[in-house]
């Protein structure tokens, strides 16, 4: 009747294997889901912390953009981050998501009312339109393949990355998948971040609540400062000199 | 007051299943859910037709046998209440009623609302136990537990093994049962020692049962009759990674 499945016993296996039981385990998928979640948002941080540049106009923001340019080390330091990291958190989703729809087969006739917040009920999806946006977004700014007509050189020979942010922004519809990504990756967030201290086992009955809060106002005020970016340009703050 | 339900019917562990619609008429307000059902039960033995079957023991909220899904939420939802502890004066004349067994691979159907719920009980062999014989019951205060140790025991230990968890989750995971026992055993200086061997055991087999993984989504808590915290399942996933990068 019930499929009585035994674990296999933990044995002295060698660091290797038990490392790599752990981190498939439904405990240890999370843990690498929480680790690489960390790894993206202080990324994000970084990155929105680079782009608030562009608000003190051409020169800062240019500067800020070919230093980071020159300094190879840095700039393939944070690229390998994510590198490791974005596969890693889409192979523990996908892992623990396929392991969560096999848990239960049959579905129940009236819709589950168990509260969550949809933002929690959502995180892969949330994710995976993230993952779409995160490849436009490189074909857009960094391979300069999705619209190439508003990469211009300054008079040094390198790319003026302002010109191209404000060109880009300039079209309602490129701001408008912008914005719609970032409210989307507030959701993420918003409960990723809780979460992510849940899942390492960081609980206390005195922070809990507030760290709870805490996630939703930096999931909503991280990609509230980034949407800030491409509404200045389309308000004309942010504009060409 | 007159209610109309909508059950699930299925005659044995290989029978597809369905739900099936029922009056039940003059329901007294005071009933709790069980007994109404043991009234419809009543009518459809003295028509010859097989009664629902459904899990029930205690009936005061404590061995954790009732099982329902009432209306979408394990237990019907009410605060820290259990299936055999709602009242009828909770619903109101002519609703609708939906009832459903727990939904889980790792629970699957016996018979209408019943489910298999032994993969709890593997859990449990794993390690929800104490390895040596302490002894009977030593006297009071002999071996001092700080204060706020044996509170945590006993919050975690006030779980009834019932399932709700499982059912609400909306990834069909047994975290909260298992960080409940972990929890209970883990505050007590007897179950303290074996804490990194039991968090391994007990995980592992939640995993090989084929329960789902913990999305932080607080479904379970929100629904558990015993109220029992997500706190225990954060403390589960602490002791897992000691146990894994501590090698304890
Ligand atoms: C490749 C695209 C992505 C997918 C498919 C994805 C999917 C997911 C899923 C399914 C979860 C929930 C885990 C659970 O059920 O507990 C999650 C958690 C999380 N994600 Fe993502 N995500 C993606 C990209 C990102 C990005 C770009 C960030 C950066 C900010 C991010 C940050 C987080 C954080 C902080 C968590 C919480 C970790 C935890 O629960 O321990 N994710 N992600
Ligand atoms: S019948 Fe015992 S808890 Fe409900």
């Amino acid at each position: 009747m019930s499929q009585a499945t035994d674990a296999p016993a933990p044995t002295g296996e060698p660091l290797i294997g038990s490392l790599l039981r752990f981190f498939s385990s439904s405990i240890g998928s999370k843990v690498v889901m929480a680790l690489t979640g960390a790894v993206l948002w202080g990324f994000l941080l970084a990155h929105l912390g680079g782009n608030l540049m562009v608000y003190f106009g051409p020169e800062t923001y240019n500067h800020y953009a070919q230093a980071l340019k020159g300094n190879a080390a840095l700039l393939w330091a944070v690229r390998g981050a994510l590198i490791a990291a974005i596969p890693l958190h889409f192979w523990a989703a996908v892992q623990s998501s396929a392991k969560n729809s096999a848990a239960r087969p049959v579905a129940y006739a009236y819709a589950n009312r168990s509260p969550a917040r949809t933002a929690a009920k959502s995180m892969l999806v949330t994710g995976l339109v993230i993952a779409a946006f995160f490849v436009y977004h490189l074909a857009h700014f960094t391979w300069h393949v999705a619209h190439p007509e508003q990469v211009k050189l300054l008079p040094s020979g390198e790319v003026d990355v302002y010109s191209m942010l404000v060109n880009g922004f300039s079209v309602w519809w490129i701001s408008a998948i912008y914005v719609v990504a970032q409210l989307l990756l507030a959701q993420h967030l918003s409960h990723g971040i809780y979460s992510l201290f849940q899942h390492l086992g960081l609980y206390g009955a005195s922070w809990t609540p507030f760290l709870k809060r805490a996630s939703l106002a930096i999931g909503y005020g991280l990609c509230a400062a980034f949407i800030s970016i491409p509404v200045a340009v389309l308000l004309g703050v942010v504009k060409l000199p | 007051m007159n209610l109309k339900l909508h059950v699930w019917r299925q005659s044995g562990p290989n029978d597809a299943g369905a739900m099936k619609e029922y009056v039940a008429k003059n329901v007294n307000p005071h009933m709790s859910f069980l007994e109404m059902l043991d009234v419809v039960n009543e009518e459809l033995q003295s028509k010859g037709e097989e009664a629902i079957a459904f899990d029930h023991d205690c009936r005061e909220g404590i061995c954790g046998m009732c099982s329902m899904v009432i209306n979408g939420l394990p237990h019907g939802g009410h605060r820290g209440v259990t299936t055999c502890q709602l009242h009828m004066r909770h619903f109101n004349d002519g609703d609708e009623i939906w009832i459903e067994p727990w939904r889980a691979k790792a629970f699957p159907v016996i018979k209408d609302l019943v489910v298999d719920r032994s993969a709890f009980d593997r859990i449990i062999q794993k390690g929800g136990f104490v390895s040596v014989n302490t002894g009977g019951a030593p006297d009071a205060n002999a071996l001092p537990i700080p204060k706020k140790e044996a509170d945590q025991a006993f919050e975690a230990a006030a779980c009834i093994g019932c399932g709700a968890c499982v059912a609400a989750c909306k990834n069909g995971s047994a975290m909260l049962f298992v960080g409940a026992k972990a929890s209970h055993l883990g505050h007590t200086p007897q179950g303290d020692v074996e804490r990194f061997d039991r968090a391994r055991a007990m995980t592992m087999q939640m995993d090989a049962e084929g329960f789902g993984t913990c999305s932080n989504l607080s479904q379970c808590e929100a629904v558990c009759p015993k109220t029992i915290s997500v706190k225990v399942i954060a403390e589960l996933n602490r002791d897992l990674l000691k146990a894994q990068f501590k090698g304890k």
